[in-house]
């Protein structure tokens, strides 16, 4: 019901005021300085080109995690393989960056490409258990993830680590192959135009395809798609890999993007993100790029108010946390629920009831 | 009986969900009597007891006990008011024994612990009071049906119920048991309480009850003294319409086999052999009606022959196709549409819009897309045109399937199937649970379908649909056909009745088995 969408919209925006609004009640209790650190928090973001920058470079990755959860969670699968693929993403683009030597743009694909195909197949073990044996994709795709990024740090530490590093990270990344930067004096690169592209292909997949339909429809009620003749089970792993894929190219374009060596020595977490991303975006592929600017506007917000006052960091948890909670508990949505449908059903039924007439002598 | 006890005036009841279960219900219960609530399926008695014991608040009206206005917000409160409630679905804990269970909570205790052997003491009391048979020490998992309900009814007495509600005892009971349930009543009654008595077993109700309401849409019909209404009376007025054969049906045009099955086996996965040996051939312009007590295969069949289960031996053929290695999807592709017996866990997805539950099946065709990507616009269109066509009334094909009442959430169903112009169609229990005027306009979609050439078998456990629709019956009897009736047109229920209950089978009787014709 567009009703409902509208409802579940304004439900997701009352959660995000009530979360910030705890979250300000918080500060002004923690903060020596609450109004500054207030206005650190909320203007910070806007203070400066740099900042605004960092804004739009958090966004990006984002966005790409964010499709892959709403297109995973669209299915009702919730796996968090995004937070592996996307390493390996990275992993894979770093790899071939540093070994392949062909003209840049071709290169590019190609890394694009393949990290796609290596993130789609971090998402196999997960995907291919629950379509076979039901097992929980969400446990297995946990433990997933260890593998997934141990093998990054093994590779990372005896593969690809150039021991001149000050630090524990890759080889340098050929300058050829880094995403353009779109506007000079940040580092708003080229993913900016990738992200709202694969977006718009997760939008038409998801409502414009006959697999998205059935996507959708196993989402809702699996026997229903089932019996309507839908190949549940490939559905099922299909939407896993999906989300597997578009997680490892966010990895590979925040890698070439952002980085100039790859430097992950454990999950940069954009996974988990993600899934916070889709749930304020309710799994509408549409609404990821505004969630994703969302979550990434508390982040610089809380690292703008950390350097200018004393209220620290992880401040952004505590928002982030309590948005979740607000959204998945269907707090707002209950107490927004509409009384309007009784009064629209009672005189539907009361004329069809009528009909019947009394015929009863009553003593 | 002269002094009331409980008082209901117009009770309404308004589901979140939009559904009005109970629309302006009077009821008086007097001391010492027994109040039989009749009504069919969905009539609105489950929520209307749910109300009076404080389970479910009432949109409207007023609860007065004992002379006094009384407004529960939990059982525990109707409890305390000497309200009990035994539902059709026991609520008792195995593992625990019968004393335990008829004192869980209230509990007598000593030093702080539990006193067994008090709670057996009283248990006993309890039961001799009121003539109940029981074996307090036995645990609640080895005792019988009957004796979990006599559990149910002492756990209600123990907590001082002076007004009993039982949503349909007899259910569960054999005859035997119903017999020696209604001694018990009567000596309940006798001590000067009152019971409130909810069936549909209309010879039960005049045999036990003082007075009868009757209740249909959520409305009392009435309320009569036992004795002077008849059972025919009682059952016009639930059903607010004279049960007989009220179509009519063209005479039958039978063309060719569609459905054909031969020697269809089935073990279920505890191993139980659930079909056997089963042959059927169907024809087109034919309705056959699968009668028979649930559980006795039916569902099976129906399952096999839509590509559910494929764990059959023998062999199904649809339009001579074997289905063995077909998909669902592939199954549907040769002309089967198929009404599944639960609409709400197969038949839609509740919380998608109309139009998506109504093209779940037709996204193959190009009818739907436009360079291979949903076309959103005709979709639209072809469900705008279903919905009037089958009269679904919504707001708009984009409301959630799940704001629709039962009758509409069929017509859904039944829009989609149908459209499709299938050959064979499948229907079970297609009007199971839903209001009467969408139950006639479905009996006549599925005439139509028949007068246009499909084969239709039709599964239902609501005789009075069989013989008003089929042309053709089928008993099914442990698995078996066990009587087939090629013209059913003077076939009875009571006749139908034998077969389904294993008392008569056409086989034994010399009769013709009925196979492959």
């Amino acid at each position: 019901m567009e009703l409902n969408r509208f409802k579940k919209n304004i439900a997701v925006i009352l959660s995000v005021a009530l979360a910030l609004l705890i979250s300000f009640i918080i500060i002004l209790f923690v903060s020596d300085e609450p109004l500054n650190a207030l206005k650190a928090f909320i203007l910070g973001p806007f203070s400066t080109s740099r900042r605004f920058g960092n804004l739009i470079e958090k966004t990006i990755p984002l966005i790409f995690t964010g499709l892959a959860a709403s297109v995973m969670f669209q299915a009702k699968q919730f796996s968090l393989i995004a937070d592996g693929a996307f390493v390996i993403g990275g992993l894979v683009a770093t790899i071939l960056a540093l070994k392949l030597n062909l003209p840049p743009i071709l290169t590019i694909l190609i890394i694009f490409i393949m990290s796609s195909i290596a993130g789609g197949a971090c998402a196999l073990i997960p995907a291919y258990l629950k379509s076979r044996w039901k097992t929980n994709e969400f446990v297995v795709s946990m433990m997933m993830n260890s593998i997934l990024q141990l093998f990054a740090l093994y590779i990372l530490l005896n593969v690809i680590r150039d021991p001149n590093s000050g630090f524990v990270a890759s080889f340098l990344i050929p300058e050829k192959y880094h995403l353009p930067i779109l506007i000079p004096g940040t580092r708003i690169h080229f993913g900016l135009i990738i992200a709202p592209i694969v977006t718009i292909l997760a939008y038409i997949m998801i409502y414009k395809t006959k697999l998205g339909y059935n996507i959708r429809m196993v989402g809702f009620n699996p026997n229903f798609a089932l019996y309507s003749g839908a190949k549940l089970s490939f559905i099922i792993f299909i939407v896993q890999i999906i989300g597997g894929i578009v997680a490892g190219l966010g990895g590979a374009v925040e890698i070439l993007g952002m980085y100039d060596r790859y430097q992950w020595q454990t999950s940069p977490g954009l996974g988990f993100d993600g899934m916070t991303v889709a749930i304020l975006a309710s799994n509408n592929p549409l609404m990821v790029p505004l969630g994703a600017l969302f979550i990434a506007y508390i982040r610089t917000g809380a690292d703008v108010m950390a350097r200018t006052s004393e209220v620290p960091n992880e401040m952004v948890y505590i928002i982030q946390g309590l948005v979740m909670i607000f959204i998945t508990a269907n707090l707002l949505v209950s107490l927004l629920k509409d009384r309007k449908i009784n009064r629209n059903m009672d005189t539907q039924v009361a004329n069809g009831a009528s009909e019947g007439g009394n015929n009863g002598t009553a003593i | 009986m002269t002094n009331k006890i409980l008082e209901l005036k117009n009770i309404r009841k308004v589901y979140d969900n939009g559904v009005v279960a109970n629309d302006g219900i009077d009821l008086t219960i007097y001391e010492s009597e027994i109040h039989a609530i009749v009504g069919e399926n969905g009539a609105g008695k489950s929520t209307l007891m749910n109300i009076i014991f404080g389970e479910i608040k009432p949109t409207d009206g007023e609860i007065i006990l004992r002379g006094e206005r009384v407004s529960f917000s939990s059982p525990k409160q109707s409890i305390e008011k000497g309200i009990g409630m035994v539902h059709q679905h026991f609520k008792l804990v195995d593992s625990l024994t019968v004393a335990h269970n008829i004192f869980l909570g209230i509990e007598p205790k000593k030093a702080g612990f539990i006193d067994k052997d008090k709670m057996i003491q009283m248990t006993k009391e309890l039961a001799e009071k009121y003539k109940f048979k029981i074996k307090p020490e036995a645990l609640v998992r080895d005792i019988s049906v009957g004796e979990k309900q006599k559990v149910e009814i002492l756990k209600a007495l123990a907590r001082g119920a002076e007004i009993l509600i039982l949503d349909e005892p007899t259910a569960v009971l054999t005859p035997q048991e119903t017999e020696e349930l209604f001694v018990e009543l009567k000596a309940f009654k006798d001590a000067g309480h009152s019971i409130i008595f909810i069936s549909h077993k209309l010879n039960e109700v005049k045999s036990i009850s003082d007075r009868i309401t009757v209740i249909r849409k959520g409305k009392t019909i009435g309320t009569f003294y036992s004795s002077e209404v008849s059972e025919s009376k009682l059952s016009n007025l639930m059903v607010g319409r004279e049960v007989v054969r009220s179509f009519d049906k063209s005479p039958v045009k039978k063309g060719e086999v569609v459905l054909d099955i031969k020697n269809l086996g089935l073990y279920d996965n505890f191993g139980k052999k659930v079909i056997n040996n089963l042959n059927l051939s169907l024809n087109r312009g034919v309705i056959l009606g699968v009668a028979g007590v649930e559980g006795n295969g039916q569902n099976d069949l129906v399952k096999c022959i839509c590509g559910l289960n494929k764990e059959y031996s023998g062999d199904i053929f649809i339009c001579n196709k074997n289905i063995r290695k077909l998909s669902i999807k592939g199954i549907r592709e040769l002309g089967v549409a198929y009404i599944p017996e639960d609409r709400m866990t197969d038949g839609v997805a509740l919380d998608a819009k109309i139009s998506e539950n109504l093209i779940s099946t037709k996204l193959n065709s190009k009818d739907l897309k436009k360079f291979n990507l949903i076309d959103q616009k005709k979709i639209d269109e072809l469900s705008e045109r279903l919905v009037n066509d089958y009269g679904i009334s919504c707001d708009s094909i984009n409301s959630t399937v799940r704001m629709l009442s039962g009758g509409n959430m069929q017509k859904v169903v039944v829009a989609r199937e149908f459209s499709s112009n299938p050959n064979l169609v499948i229907v079970n229990q297609p009007t199971r649970g839903i209001d009467v005027g969408s139950a006639e306009f479905i009996y006549r979609r599925i005439l139509k379908m028949r007068d246009n050439g499909a084969a239709i078998l039709m599964v239902s456990s609501d005789l009075n649909e069989i013989l008003e629709l089929s042309d053709s019956v089928i008993v099914m009897y442990g698995g078996e056909i066990t009587a087939y009736f090629e013209n059913s047109t003077h076939l009875t229920e009571t006749e139908l009745g034998y077969y389904m209950l294993g008392i008569k089978d056409q086989r034994k009787d010399g009769g013709i088995p009925y196979g492959v014709e």
